[in-house]
């Protein structure tokens, strides 16, 4: 589903696209890929292919996390802001919450160069400008500067 | 599908093709891990058409690499470009696995 605003928007540059999806089975996961992926070639070409990376790390955690997620994609004037958001317990977000600088993360890739998983939140947090958890750890919001 | 693999002896050759997704990442690590539990022990991975991947893709890749050294084999990546050989430098897993230009 998309809305797009009125032309008085788009001559005053306030041009917004948002995009909603609901993912209840591994088909809507199929579709949302795709879906995103359009999103942000229209939106933001230049960094469509590593902001693809953040927004399927943060559906995929809440996907294979809770069974449902939903993902609202939204650019407004500069920024692209991605919500994504289930309806299970969370997690303890104090230590994912701290905004560090990006060589952190790259120490932090480097002490878990065994690890099988476990790097789709360091991904997002060095991809994105801002990655913010709610307390209860059932929504995270991304923000990118375009 | 977007993997296919070539299998002659030990060896097996193996070409990712346009994104690898969740999804895609576990039919590869599915197909792998069976390939390696029938003797497989020498698995080179071609990222030439690749053009996307993400934490689920490299993890299975970590697990490959895993695999194939407890058989005392290897994995070796090949053509490695793009997003995906970016991801590989950013997340440092440029010195886990061993990457060839060709």
């Amino acid at each position: 589903m998309m809305i797009n605003k009125n032309d008085h928007d788009i001559v005053l540059q306030e041009y917004e696209e948002i995009n909603m999806l609901d993912i209840k089975d591994v088909e809507d996961l199929v579709r949302a890929q795709m879906s995103i992926s359009e999103f942000l070639e229209r939106n933001v070409p230049i960094l469509a292919s590593l902001m693809e990376v953040a927004v399927n790390e943060a559906m995929n955690n809440g996907f294979f996390s809770c069974g449902r997620v939903n993902v609202k994609t939204k650019r407004i004037g500069g920024k692209l802001i991605i919500r994504v958001k289930d309806n299970c317990q969370g997690f303890n977000t104090e230590k994912v919450n701290l905004q560090l600088k990006k060589e952190i993360y790259e120490d932090e890739f480097e002490e878990m160069l065994e690890a099988e998983g476990g790097r789709g939140i360091l991904l997002m947090k060095l991809i994105c400008d801002k990655v913010v958890y709610n307390s209860r750890g059932n929504e995270v919001l991304l923000m990118k500067r375009i | 599908m977007k993997h296919s693999i070539e299998i002659s002896g030990n060896h097996a050759e193996v070409f990712l093709n346009d994104k690898i997704y969740v999804n895609d990442a576990s039919l590869l690590r599915n197909d792998l891990c069976e390939i390696i539990d029938q003797g497989v022990t020498d698995v080179r991975i071609d990222l030439s058409g690749l053009t996307y991947i993400d934490s689920s893709g490299l993890g299975t890749l970590v697990t490959i690499n895993k695999r194939t050294k407890e058989r005392n084999g290897r994995l070796v990546l090949t053509n490695a470009q793009g997003l995906p050989f970016e991801l590989i430098r950013r997340t440092r897993l440029d010195k886990v696995f061993i990457i060839e230009d060709n």
